[in-house]
């Protein structure tokens, strides 16, 4: 009977936030890959457009720096037209990313070398 | 019969908490709600690590990212923020630190800055087997004043609790059930978790949530 309370008490507190605001998948784990360096940037590149895909069919959203993340990972693999359609997808989805973004699309900030 | 009278108590009991969820939770706690004045986008500097020969900073760092974004802050990639301050040679956090804020906002568009330190119990987990515990804390300073505007700790649940909590905090119910169970599974997600929407000091929800 205690137990069966629990389940319920969980189960009623867990519909606080019913579900995530963001699908996440594999972004925390490329993040922290990428923040070690070294890593397998098409393999990388494979998983995150493959869960995008997956994300808009569900109409799900993508967090904050994720369209950036993938566009850092193009960048990597020496492909600066994809580069450039992330860091502007990312500004097109989130306006507070704007200046950052720019930066990054500006020659001001010498390009990523391939 | 009393042991009916106790089954009845507890069915209206958990019809109570099931009907109304976190609203009756809530209604005990101050939870801080969002303040307008309080940085929303975010900038996270790479962790000051004290754990040699770990990536508990990379994994902190990560798990920050999620808890924080599903706070509703907008946080700034990090990989692509440390990248710029890499190339321009500022690999410590000291030296960040000195960076003026108006630069700071000019180039990353920041409101507020998190800097972050993780520290462990210092057993190497990979000759013990035992999961090293995680202890995360953390500063943010609102670049628009110069001010520090929070200040935080949190730990992995094992990471030296002695109470092991059957609720989650009232802020932590921002986070959804699936997730929370996700982050749980990583030390470094319950430390970022502890860490930002925890007991006394937790950061008020973020300007973009979309609730």
């Amino acid at each position: 009977m205690s137990r069966l309370f629990l389940l319920f008490f969980a189960v009623s507190l867990s519909g606080c936030a019913q579900h995530p605001l963001y699908a996440w998948g594999p972004f925390d784990d490329v993040i922290s890959r990428a923040l070690q360096g070294g890593r397998n940037v098409n393999g990388e590149i494979l998983r995150m457009e493959q869960f995008a895909r997956s994300a808009a069919m569900l109409g799900q959203k993508l967090p904050p720096g994720y369209h950036a993340q993938l566009g850092l990972l193009y960048a990597e693999a020496g492909n600066e037209d994809h580069m450039e359609a992330e860091y502007m997808q990312e500004k097109s989805l989130y306006p507070v990313s704007g200046i950052f973004m720019d930066f990054l699309l500006s020659g001001r900030e010498a390009g990523y070398e391939k | 019969m009393r042991s009916r009278m106790r089954r009845v108590v507890l069915l209206v009991i958990l019809g109570m908490f099931s009907s109304s969820g976190c609203t009756f939770i809530g209604a005990n706690n101050s939870t801080p709600r969002f303040n307008q004045s309080f940085p929303g986008v975010l900038l996270l500097v790479p962790p000051v690590n004290r754990i040699p020969g770990s990536s508990a900073g990379e994994n902190l760092l990560a798990w920050s990212v999620v808890i924080l974004s599903e706070a509703g802050y907008y946080v700034l990639p990090p990989a692509l923020t440390s990248e710029v301050f890499a190339r321009h040679g500022f690999k410590r956090q000291e030296q960040i630190r000195n960076i003026a804020p108006e630069k700071l906002r000019r180039i990353f568009g920041a409101e507020g800055v998190v800097y972050l330190t993780v520290d462990g119990t210092g057993i190497n987990h990979r000759v013990s087997g035992i999961r090293a515990g995680v202890h995360a804390s953390g500063e943010l300073v609102d670049l628009r004043s110069g001010r520090t505007r929070w200040k935080g700790r949190g730990e992995s649940e094992g990471g030296g609790r002695t109470a092991s909590k059957l609720l989650p905090e009232p802020m932590q119910m921002m986070i959804s059930g699936e997730l929370r169970m996700k982050v749980s599974e990583s030390a470094a997600g319950q430390a970022a978790m502890n860490l930002f929407l925890n007991g006394d000091s937790p950061l008020p929800q973020g300007p973009y949530r979309r609730d």
